[in-house]
């Protein structure tokens, strides 16, 4: 027996198979971070259902003037307007400044505390339709592609 | 005979050694970062279930405020004998005085659960008993409350774990603020003339025949420290006077959350109906609301 060559791996090898499971194990990190962000994202959702349901509240609470309630339409992210003194003009001010941007969790952004709240994207909006007593809200979150709406019967 | 061992250098194997390492590490920092992500997300959904399901509570309280019964007769046992006695005790609220930061607020809903029983509801914040600044919401149920009734003691049990700042803003079916509503009128409420008798009614009375609206506003914090560093606070719930403002500077590192529900008060508001037997009224006058 002689001259047997006996081969390993070498360390160019062994570098691109670690690179290669490196990149699989990276894919599987993304996943559960994307898992984690999904529950935030969840949560979110879970307060502006509420939220809507406040929309709903008022509207059930207002049946004369639920004509009123129609054609809310709220796009941009910061409202600072007033509205009028009748409670239909009143509530709908109520609703624009709860789904502000900065107020989604109602905390006050000031300067050196730290920003807490969902973000609010261009596109995003959230409108009221009215037909035959019966009340419906919609929303569009996350640059507007996420819809969501509920519904209730006012009169 | 030449033979040839090819093991690995001194220089391979300290490569190997070092890759190794940075992959254990990274898998260690790794399971840290989602260890901690998870505990924090767990407490969030922690408070934002506990907080729910007590807002949906309330808001079940709230729509059975004031509710009195067409065949209410005094009872001995409530104390009360006219009609219009009973309608002294509908719903009250106490503005900022409970709490950590002294903002919170009392509420106090009454409605009949029978001809003669009637049922009282108080939320308020309380502080645990081994705690010098953490406060929860209790709730406490007691029947017939006015008549000396003893067997049901104010329990004032834990409602809401770990709560900051409690608002109640009622609102008349204009939308305006009804600063003063109230039997046992606090120092906010005597301010804005709960006291002072109108047309031979106290006004705090009357204004309970006006709530049309109820916006309740919750704020809880984790149980647990959250974040790893500490950040301040800024907490507005409401309108300003009746609304908390509160900074907690230098912060800490909780997590906080403010919940808002508003509940329109079915049964106060309502216009005047006649009771058929007595000729008593039930609500404020004709028109005011349907």
């Amino acid at each position: 027996m002689d001259k047997k060559n006996i081969k390993g791996v070498s360390i160019l090898e062994s570098l691109v198979c670690l690179v290669i499971i490196g990149i699989g194990f990276v894919a599987m990190l993304q996943l559960s971070s994307f898992s984690i962000n999904a529950m935030d994202r969840s949560l979110e959702k879970n307060k502006l259902n509420f939220l809507s349901e406040m929309v709903l509240e008022d509207m059930i609470g207002d049946p004369d003037n639920v004509s009123n309630y129609s054609g809310f339409n709220q796009t941009s992210c910061n409202y600072s307007a007033k509205g009028g003194t009748e409670l239909h003009k009143k509530n709908k001010d109520k609703w624009r400044n709860k789904l502000e941007e900065k107020n989604y969790i109602k905390f006050d952004k000031g300067s050196g505390f730290k920003d807490k709240k969902l973000k609010c994207a261009s596109g995003d909006s959230k409108k009221t339709f009215v037909t035959n007593g019966a009340g419906r809200i919609n929303f569009f979150t996350g640059k507007g592609k996420r819809k969501k709406y509920l519904g209730v019967v006012v009169k | 005979m030449k033979r040839k061992n090819l093991g690995f250098t001194l220089t391979e194997t300290l490569v190997a050694i070092v890759i190794g390492m940075i992959s254990v590490v990274a898998a260690f920092s790794a399971y840290n970062f989602y260890n901690k992500s998870y505990a924090s997300v767990s407490q969030k959904v922690a408070i934002s279930k506990s907080a729910r399901e007590a807002l949906s509570m309330i808001v079940r309280d709230l729509r059975n405020s004031g509710y009195l019964d067409p065949n209410f007769i005094g009872s001995s046992a409530e104390g009360i004998s006219s009609w219009d006695s009973a309608q002294q005790k509908l719903i009250e609220i106490e503005s900022k005085y409970f709490g950590n930061y002294r903002q919170g607020d009392r509420l106090n809903i009454w409605y009949t659960i029978s001809p003669k029983d009637r049922k009282r509801i108080t939320y308020k914040l309380k502080k645990y008993q081994n705690s010098s600044k953490d406060y929860y919401l209790s709730r406490d149920v007691k029947i017939n409350p006015e008549g000396g009734n003893t067997s049901h003691p104010i329990v004032e049990e834990l409602f809401v774990p770990y709560v900051e700042d409690f608002q109640v803003i009622l609102k008349d079916k204009d939308g305006n603020i009804l600063g003063a509503v109230c039997h046992a009128c606090g120092a906010m409420e005597r301010s804005y003339g709960g006291n002072k008798i109108i047309n031979g009614k106290r006004k705090g009375h009357t204004n309970m025949l006006e709530v049309h609206t109820a916006e309740i506003y919750l704020t809880v914090r984790s149980p647990k420290e959250v974040y790893s560093k500490a950040r301040k606070t800024k907490i507005q719930n409401g309108e300003s006077p009746h609304g908390s403002n509160i900074t907690i500077n230098p912060g800490d590192k909780y997590h906080r959350e403010t919940f808002f529900v508003s509940v329109h008060t079915r049964n106060l508001a309502t216009p005047q109906v006649k009771i058929a037997s007595s000729g008593q009224s039930i609500g404020v006058g004709t028109g005011y609301n349907k």
